[in-house]
C-alpha cells in the first residue's frame, strides 16, 4: 500500500486528499448536526448502502471500461436477481441458511446466464454501432422490468427473515441492529478486495486492465478479447444480481429497485471515473455516505426526503463541471 | 434531399420568374405535393371522422367519435413533434440525450407556476438570477465575454419585456418565459458536457432530467408543484386555449392550431437541416475531426442544435399539456417515459430522416389508441389458434435462432460430424430447422399443460402489454432494422435508381459502340 501511494501521479494524490477531506467533512457535519449516536447510526446505514451501490457500480464501470458499452440494463440485473432470489428463498424448503444459499445461487446463475446471452447474442453484433448499444441495453432494461412485473406482480414484496446464521442482533450506537447488516458490509468488502485482487494479481486481470487501455492492441497480441468481454459482462451482471438477492432480507423487493440503483451506480461511475476500479470503490463510499447523511439531514430539518434524492445528483453535476473525467478516470478531451 | 435542394437552387437561378411570390408558392406546393396532401388530410381529418362515424364535428355532441379522434390526433401530432425534435438531436446532430423529457415537461410547469406565484416585486430578482445563470453558462462554455455580455443583455431584456411590472403574468408571457428557460437549460447542459464524449452527455442529461422529475413529484414542494397530483391550471387558461368541448372551449380551433404548429415544426426542421448551418451539423455528426479541421467550431454548432431541439420540445410540451383531459401538469411529463418514447419513434421511423418520426408516431400512437380496448384471449381472432403468448414464444425462438444462427449451425455440424461442403450444410440447416420445430412443439405442449386450468383466464389487454411490446420493438429494430422504416425505404429507392441509371448508362455505352463503326467518324 505505501508503494501504491508513492507511485501515484500528483493528480491521483490530489484526488485521494480530496476524498479524505470530503469524507471527514461528512463525518464531522453529521456529528455536529445529529450528535453522537444518531450520527453513528446514519454513517453505518451509509456504509451499508455504499456496499450495495459498489456491487452494482463496479460491474457498470468494468463493462464500460473494457467494452465501451454503457450498460443501462445493469439496474434490471439487480431487479432480476432480487426477484428470482426472493422466489427461490421463499419456495425452497430447507433450513433458512441453506435456502438462502440456494437463493443466492439461483440469482447469480440466472443473472449470469442472462448476461452471457445478452452479450454474445445481442451486444456483440453491435460493436460496430456504439450508439445503438446504449439504446439496446435501454430497451432490454424495459423488457426485463416488464417481464418481472408480469411474472411476480406489481405489489412490492415484503422483506423476508434473514437466514438463521445472521438472525442475531448486536448493540451499536444506542440501537440494536440485525447482524445481517454486518453481513452485507462484510460481503461488500470481501468482494471489493476479491475483484481488486482479480484485477491486480492474476493473468486475467492483467488482460482486462490492458483491454481497458486498448482492446485492439490486446487482440493484436493474440488474446481472444471477445471471450474476456463476455467474462467481464457476466461478472458485472453477477455482481448486480448478488446486490439484488442480498437486498431481499433487508428491504424486500420492489419494481423501482432497478432504476434506483442504476442512477446511483451511474453517479458513482461518473464521480469515480469511467473504467477505474479504485475510483468506483471510493466513489461508492462517497455516494452512500452522502445519501445517508443528506437523508437524515433533510428528515431532521425539512421533514421530507427531497434533499436526499437530489443531493447525489447535484454531487454528480458538480463533479462533471469541475473534473469531467472523474476523480480517478483517465484524462480525455 | 440534398440533391433536391441543390437542384431547386440551380433551377431558381436559371428561372428568375420563379422568384415571384405567387409562382413560387404554386411551385412549392407542386414540388411538395405529398406533404401538401397530407396537410390537407390532417386539416379535414375531423370532418372525415365525422362522416365515417356519423357524428358532429363540434360541439353539439361532445362525446361523438370526431371529438374523441380530434384529441387523439392532436396528441399524436404533438408526440410526433417531440420525436422530430429528438431526431434533430440524435439523427442529424449525433447527440444522444436521455433528458429530452425535461424540455417537454418544463414548459407547463414554468408557465403555470409563474401565473400562480408571480408578484411584480419578483421582477428584478428574476432578472438578476437569469443574468447570473447566463454568465455562469457562458463562463463554463468559455464564450468570449463580449458575446456573453450581449447574450445576457438580450436575455434580460426579453425577460424584462415578458415579466409585467404590475399585475400577474398572462399565459402567453408565461410561454415566453418557458421558452427562455428552455434555451438557458439546453445551453447549460450543452455547455457543461458537449465537449466530452457522448456518454457523459447522455448521463448528464439523464441526471439533470431526473433532478427536475424528483423535484416535481416530491411532497416537500407540494405548495408549488402539486407533487404527484400535478398542478391544476383549469382556471388559469383562457377559453381560446381550452380544447375541452364542454367548458366553453373551442376544440376544433385548438385542433387547427395544433396542425399548423405541426406543419411549422416540420418546415422549420427541414429548413434548418437543409440550411448551411444544418449541413455543418450533419458534417460534424459524420466526422467531427474533419469538420473542425475545415474550420468550423463544432461545439457552437452542436450547442445551437441543442437549443433548437430544446425549444421545439418545449413548445410541443406546452400544447400537449393544454390537450390533457385532466387539465393538470403532472410529473410524468418529466419522467423517463417521454425520453424513451421519442427515442423509440426516431429509431423505428429512421434515424436522421425527416419523415421517419412522423410515420412512426402516427403508426404506433394511433395503433395504440385503436387497440386500447382490445383484448387477446386464448382463442384470439388475430392469431387464430395461437394465443399471444404462444406467438411471443415462437417469435422469441425465431429471434434466438436468427441471432445465434452461425453458432448453432456450427454446433449441429460438429455434432453430426459433417464438414463444410455445401451438401452437409443443407443437412445441418435441415437439422437446425428440425430442432427449432421440436423446441416450438415443446413450448406449445408446455404452454398447453401450464394453461390447462382455465384457458379463458388468459385475457390480456393490449394496453397492459404495451411496455413489453415497446421494449421488444427497441431490440428488434436495433438488431434487424437499423435504418428504420423510412431509412430502409430511402435506401431501397436510392439503390433502385442507382441500378436504373447504371442500366441506362450501360445501354448508352452499348448503343454508342454499335453506332460507332457506321456514323462515328462522320461528325
Amino acid at each position: 500500500m505505501p508503494g501504491y501511494f508513492a507511485r501515484l501521479t500528483p493528480r491521483y494524490r490530489r484526488s485521494w486528499a480530496l476524498v479524505a477531506a470530503y469524507l471527514a467533512f461528512l463525518v464531522l457535519i453529521s456529528l455536529i448536526d445529529f450528535g453522537g449516536n444518531t450520527a453513528g447510526q446514519t454513517l453505518f446505514r451509509g456504509l451499508m448502502l455504499s456496499m450495495l451501490i459498489f456491487l452494482v457500480a463496479s460491474g457498470l464501470s468494468l463493462i464500460f471500461g473494457l467494452l465501451d458499452v454503457l450498460n443501462f440494463a445493469q439496474g434490471a440485473f439487480v431487479l432480476v436477481g432480487a426477484y428470482i432470489g426472493y422466489a427461490t428463498y421463499q419456495s425452497v424448503e430447507l433450513s433458512s441458511t441453506y435456502s438462502f444459499l440456494a437463493a443466492v445461487g439461483a440469482a447469480v446463475v440466472s443473472v449470469g446466464l442472462l448476461g452471457a446471452v445478452i452479450e454474445t447474442g445481442l451486444i456483440r453484433p453491435l460493436y460496430a454501432r456504439p450508439v445503438f448499444q446504449i439504446v439496446l441495453t435501454f430497451g432490454l432494461g424495459a423488457i426485463l422490468l416488464d417481464l418481472v412485473q408480469r411474472i411476480y406482480g406489481p405489489q412490492p414484496k415484503q422483506p423476508l427473515a434473514p437466514p438463521e446464521l445472521f438472525r442475531g442482533t448486536f448493540y451499536l450506537f444506542g440501537q440494536s441492529l440485525s447482524i445481517y447488516r454486518l453481513f452485507i458490509i462484510g460481503l461488500g468488502l470481501v468482494i471489493m478486495v476479491a475483484v481488486g485482487l482479480l484485477l491486480n494479481r492474476t493473468r486475467l486481470g492483467i488482460i482486462i486492465r490492458a483491454g481497458v487501455q486498448d482492446a485492439e492492441m490486446v487482440q493484436a497480441l493474440g488474446i481472444n478479447v471477445r471471450r474476456v468481454f463476455t467474462f467481464v459482462f457476466v461478472l458485472g451482471a453477477v455482481l448486480a444480481g448478488l446486490a439484488g438477492i442480498v437486498l431481499v432480507p433487508y428491504q424486500g423487493a420492489t419494481l423501482d429497485l432497478g432504476n434506483q440503483f442504476l442512477i446511483l451506480a451511474i453517479v458513482v461511475v461518473v464521480i469515480g471515473g469511467m473504467g477505474s476500479y479504485e475510483g468506483t470503490a471510493v466513489a461508492s463510499f462517497i455516494v452512500g455516505l452522502t445519501r445517508a447523511v443528506a437523508e437524515q439531514m433533510s428528515l431532521k430539518h425539512f421533514d421530507a426526503p427531497v434533499l436526499a434524492e437530489t443531493s447525489i445528483l447535484f454531487l454528480m453535476i458538480v463533479v462533471l463541471l469541475v473534473q469531467p473525467s472523474g476523480l480517478f478516470g483517465r484524462e480525455e478531451s | 434531399m440534398i440533391e433536391r435542394a441543390v437542384y431547386r437552387r440551380v433551377e431558381r437561378i436559371e428561372n428568375p420568374t420563379g422568384r415571384k411570390l405567387a409562382a413560387g408558392l404554386v411551385r412549392l406546393v407542386l414540388e411538395n405535393w405529398f406533404y401538401a396532401l397530407f396537410f390537407v388530410l390532417l386539416w379535414r381529418f375531423p370532418y372525415l371522422v365525422a362522416d365515417l362515424t356519423d357524428s358532429e364535428v363540434m360541439p353539439q355532441r361532445p362525446t361523438g367519435g370526431s371529438v374523441f379522434w380530434q384529441s387523439v390526433m392532436a396528441q399524436t401530432l404533438l408526440i410526433a413533434c417531440l420525436a422530430m425534435s429528438y431526431n434533430v438531436l440524435f439523427g442529424f446532430g449525433g447527440i444522444i440525450s436521455f433528458g429530452h423529457a425535461l424540455f417537454f415537461g418544463i414548459g407547463g410547469y414554468t408557465t403555470f407556476i409563474l401565473m400562480r406565484e408571480y408578484e411584480p416585486g419578483a421582477r428584478w430578482p428574476v432578472l438578476a438570477g437569469f443574468a447570473a445563470l447566463v454568465v455562469v453558462i457562458g463562463a463554463l462554455a468559455r464564450i468570449p465575454w463580449r458575446r456573453l455580455a450581449l447574450a445576457a443583455l438580450v436575455g434580460a431584456a426579453l425577460l424584462y419585456l415578458l415579466l409585467p411590472g404590475s399585475g400577474g403574468v398572462s399565459v402567453y408571457q408565461g410561454f415566453g418565459v418557458a421558452v427562455l428557460l428552455s434555451v438557458a437549460l439546453s445551453l447549460l447542459s450543452g455547455a457543461v458536457t458537449l465537449r466530452l464524449r457522448g456518454v457523459y452527455f447522455a448521463m448528464f442529461t439523464l441526471a439533470l432530467a431526473e433532478v427536475f422529475w424528483v423535484l416535481a413529484k416530491s411532497g416537500t414542494l407540494r405548495a408549488l408543484t402539486g407533487a404527484e397530483d400535478g398542478l391544476p391550471f383549469r382556471d388559469l387558461i383562457p377559453d381560446a386555449l381550452n380544447p375541452t368541448p364542454t367548458a366553453g372551449g373551442n376544440r376544433l380551433a385548438m385542433y387547427r392550431v395544433t396542425v399548423i404548429f405541426f406543419a411549422l415544426v416540420f418546415l422549420a426542421i427541414r429548413r434548418y437541416i437543409n440550411s448551411p448551418v444544418g449541413r455543418v451539423i450533419v458534417a460534424v455528426r459524420d466526422n467531427e475531426q474533419r469538420a473542425r479541421a475545415i474550420g468550423y467550431n463544432a461545439f457552437h454548432y452542436k450547442l445551437l442544435t441543442m437549443v433548437f431541439a430544446g425549444v421545439l420540445a418545449t413548445l410541443s410540451g406546452l400544447l400537449f399539456v393544454l390537450w390533457g383531459s385532466a387539465k393538470r401538469v403532472d410529473p410524468t411529463l418529466l419522467s423517463l417515459n417521454y425520453t424513451v418514447e421519442p427515442l423509440l419513434l426516431t429509431l423505428i421511423g429512421g434515424v436522421g430522416t425527416l419523415t421517419g418520426p412522423v410515420v412512426a408516431a402516427l403508426g404506433l400512437e394511433l395503433g395504440r389508441t385503436y387497440l386500447r380496448e382490445e383484448t387477446f384471449t386464448f382463442s384470439t381472432r388475430l392469431f387464430g389458434l395461437l394465443s399471444l403468448w404462444q406467438a411471443l414464444w415462437v417469435a422469441g425462438f425465431a429471434l434466438f435462432f436468427y441471432v445465434f444462427r452461425r453458432g448453432l449451425r456450427r454446433g449441429v455440424a460438429r455434432a453430426l460430424g459433417a464438414g463444410r461442403d455445401p451438401g452437409s450444410r443443407a443437412v445441418t440447416l435441415a437439422a437446425g430447422a428440425g430442432a427449432a420445430a421440436a423446441l416450438i412443439v415443446v413450448a406449445l405442449v408446455a404452454q398447453a399443460i401450464y394453461a390447462e386450468t382455465d384457458l379463458d383466464t388468459y385475457v390480456y389487454k393490449v394496453a397492459d402489454l404495451w411496455q413489453l411490446f415497446q421494449g421488444m420493438l427497441f431490440v428488434l429494430v436495433v438488431m434487424l432494422l437499423p435504418h428504420g422504416i423510412v431509412g430502409t425505404w430511402n435506401r431501397w429507392w436510392f439503390n433502385r435508381r442507382l441500378r436504373r441509371m447504371a442500366r441506362q448508362a450501360a445501354a448508352r455505352a452499348a448503343g454508342a459502340e454499335t453506332a460507332e463503326p457506321s456514323g462515328g467518324h462522320e461528325a
